[in-house]
C-alpha cells in the first residue's frame, strides 16, 4: 500500500487535498539537544530516587508508630461505641458475687460533665449504650426483662417516678443478674432522690458496691454527697 | 519515510538472546518512542515530558523484559503512559478548567527556513484538527503509517495485532480521513 501523501497527482481532488496535507507534516525527529535534556532528567530522577532511598525505613517507622499508637488509642473507644455495654454483661457463674463480673468501664462522659449536669440522670443516659436501630432489635438485643425496663423509662420519662421505682424493683426481682441490672438500679436511686425518699441513699450504695466504676458512679456519689 | 532497519533493528540482531541495557534502547528507540506518543495523541507541548516517563518506566522494567518483541514492549509502556497522561489532562480540563492547546513539534527536521516552519505548523494544526475527529485505533495506526512512515509490519508487530487487521484500519482511516478533508472544504484549495 502506498502512503497518501505520495497521491499528489490523484485524481480526486479530496485526495489530493490530503496527500498534500500529509506531505507537509514529517516524521517527528527530536533534536539531539532535546534528546540530551530528556537524558539528563532521566539521570537526575534517578539519582534523586537513589538519594532518597536511605529516607524510607526513616519515614516508615515514625509513620507506622504513629498509626499504631493512634489505633491502640481509637480502636477500644470505637469498639466499645459500637458493641452496646450490655453485651459485655454475662449473668455471673452460680455463687459468685454480681460485681465480680461487673463491666470495669469508666465513665468519662459523666465524669467530665459540669457539676449541673451531674445532679440528674437524664433519661437518654439510662438507656443502654448505643441501642440498636429498631425498638425491638434493641430489645431482643437487652436479654429478657427489657420490655420492662422500657416501661420503667417511659415512667421515668413521663415523671412517674414512683412506678419507675416499681418496674425497676420488679424487673431486679425477675432478673437479678439481667443485662440491664446497671440501669435498673440507676433509675431505682435516681427515681427515690428525685421524690426525696431516704431509700436513694441505700440504692446508691448498693449500685456503687455493684458497678464501682459504673456510668452511673458520678450520680450515685452525687446522692451519697446531698443525702435528703 | 522512516528507514526500514532502524538502529533498534540492528541492535536488536546483535543482542539476539542476550539482555539489553537501557543505553542501548535509549540510544535506538528515543526517537521511536517519541513518535509513537505523537501518534498516540500526546500534545507537543508533551512529548518530551512524555517520553521521558516512558524510559523512566523502561529503566525501571528493562531487567525483567523476556526478551522477545522490544518494540512491542515499548509500544505498550508508551501506549500506557500515554492513557494516564490524556486521563490526567481530561481531569486537569473538565475540573481545573483550561488546559493545553497543540502548539508545534520541535521538529529537528528542516527548521532552518521561517516560512516552512510556519506552514509546517499550520498543517499540523489542521492535521490535528481532522484526526481528532477518528477513533483512537485508527487515528494511531492511520500516524504512524501515513505520517510517521513506519510499515504495515512494524505497526502489526508494535501493536501486536495481524497484518490483515493493520491494512484494514488504515483502509477505513484513509476513507474518513478523506471525507473529513472534503467535508472541511480543504480540497476546494488544492489545484
Amino acid at each position: 500500500m502506498r502512503p497518501l501523501r505520495e497521491h499528489l497527482d490523484d485524481p480526486d481532488l479530496a485526495i489530493r487535498a490530503g496527500a498534500a496535507l500529509l506531505a507537509k507534516v514529517p516524521p517527528l525527529e527530536l533534536s539531539s539537544t532535546q534528546r540530551r535534556r530528556i537524558r539528563a532528567r532521566i539521570d537526575a530522577v534517578g539519582a534523586e530516587r537513589h538519594s532518597l532511598g536511605w529516607l524510607r525505613p526513616a519515614f516508615a517507622v515514625p509513620v507506622l508508630l504513629i498509626v499504631g499508637v493512634a489505633s491502640a488509642t481509637v480502636g477500644p473507644r470505637l469498639y466499645h461505641a459500637v458493641v452496646p455495654q450490655s453485651a459485655f454483661e454475662q449473668a455471673p457463674p452460680r455463687g459468685q458475687p454480681a460485681h465480680l463480673t461487673a463491666p470495669q468501664t469508666p465513665a468519662p462522659v459523666v465524669a467530665a460533665a459540669s457539676p449541673a449536669a451531674r445532679d440528674t440522670i437524664t433519661p437518654e443516659q439510662l438507656e443502654p449504650e448505643k441501642p440498636t436501630a429498631t425498638p425491638a432489635a434493641h430489645v431482643e438485643a437487652s436479654g429478657p426483662g427489657a420490655s420492662l425496663m422500657m416501661e420503667a423509662l417511659q415512667a421515668r420519662r413521663a415523671g412517674d417516678t414512683a412506678r419507675a421505682q416499681e418496674l425497676t424493683a420488679e424487673y431486679q426481682k425477675k432478673y437479678p443478674n439481667g443485662a440491664l441490672k446497671e440501669e435498673a438500679l440507676a433509675i431505682s436511686f435516681e427515681s427515690a432522690a428525685a421524690r426525696n425518699d431516704s431509700s436513694a441513699v441505700r440504692l446508691a450504695q448498693k449500685y456503687l458496691a455493684a458497678f464501682p466504676h459504673g456510668r452511673f458512679r458520678a450520680q450515685a456519689e452525687q446522692v451519697l454527697a446531698n443525702p435528703h | 519515510m522512516v528507514q526500514r532497519l532502524s538502529p533498534l533493528d540492528v541492535v536488536l540482531e546483535q543482542h539476539q538472546g542476550s539482555s539489553l541495557s537501557f543505553e542501548q534502547v535509549y540510544a535506538t528507540s528515543f526517537n521511536d518512542v517519541a513518535r509513537w506518543i505523537r501518534a498516540l495523541g500526546g500534545l507537543p507541548a508533551d512529548v518530551e515530558d512524555l517520553t521521558q516517563e516512558v524510559f523512566l518506566v523502561v529503566r525501571r522494567k528493562l531487567s525483567g523484559f523476556d526478551g522477545r518483541n522490544l518494540r512491542g514492549w515499548l509500544y505498550r509502556i508508551a501506549q500506557r503512559t500515554v492513557r494516564d497522561y490524556r486521563r490526567r489532562a481530561w481531569f486537569r480540563r473538565v475540573f481545573l478548567g483550561g488546559g493545553s492547546t497543540p502548539d508545534h513539534y520541535d521538529n529537528a527536521v528542516s527548521d532552518n527556513n521561517p516560512g516552512e516552519i510556519y506552514e509546517r505548523k499550520e498543517a499540523e494544526g489542521l492535521l490535528h484538527g481532522l484526526l481528532a475527529q477518528m477513533s483512537e485505533v485508527r487515528r494511531t495506526t492511520f500516524i504512524l503509517f501515513e505520517v510517521e512512515g513506519y510499515s504495515g509490519e512494524e505497526i502489526a508487530e508494535m501493536q501486536g495485532i495481524p497484518l490483515n487487521t493493520v491494512w484494514t484500519r488504515l483502509h477505513h482511516a484513509r476513507k474518513e480521513f478523506v471525507r473529513l478533508v472534503a467535508e472541511s472544504g480543504r480540497a476546494g484549495s488544492v489545484q
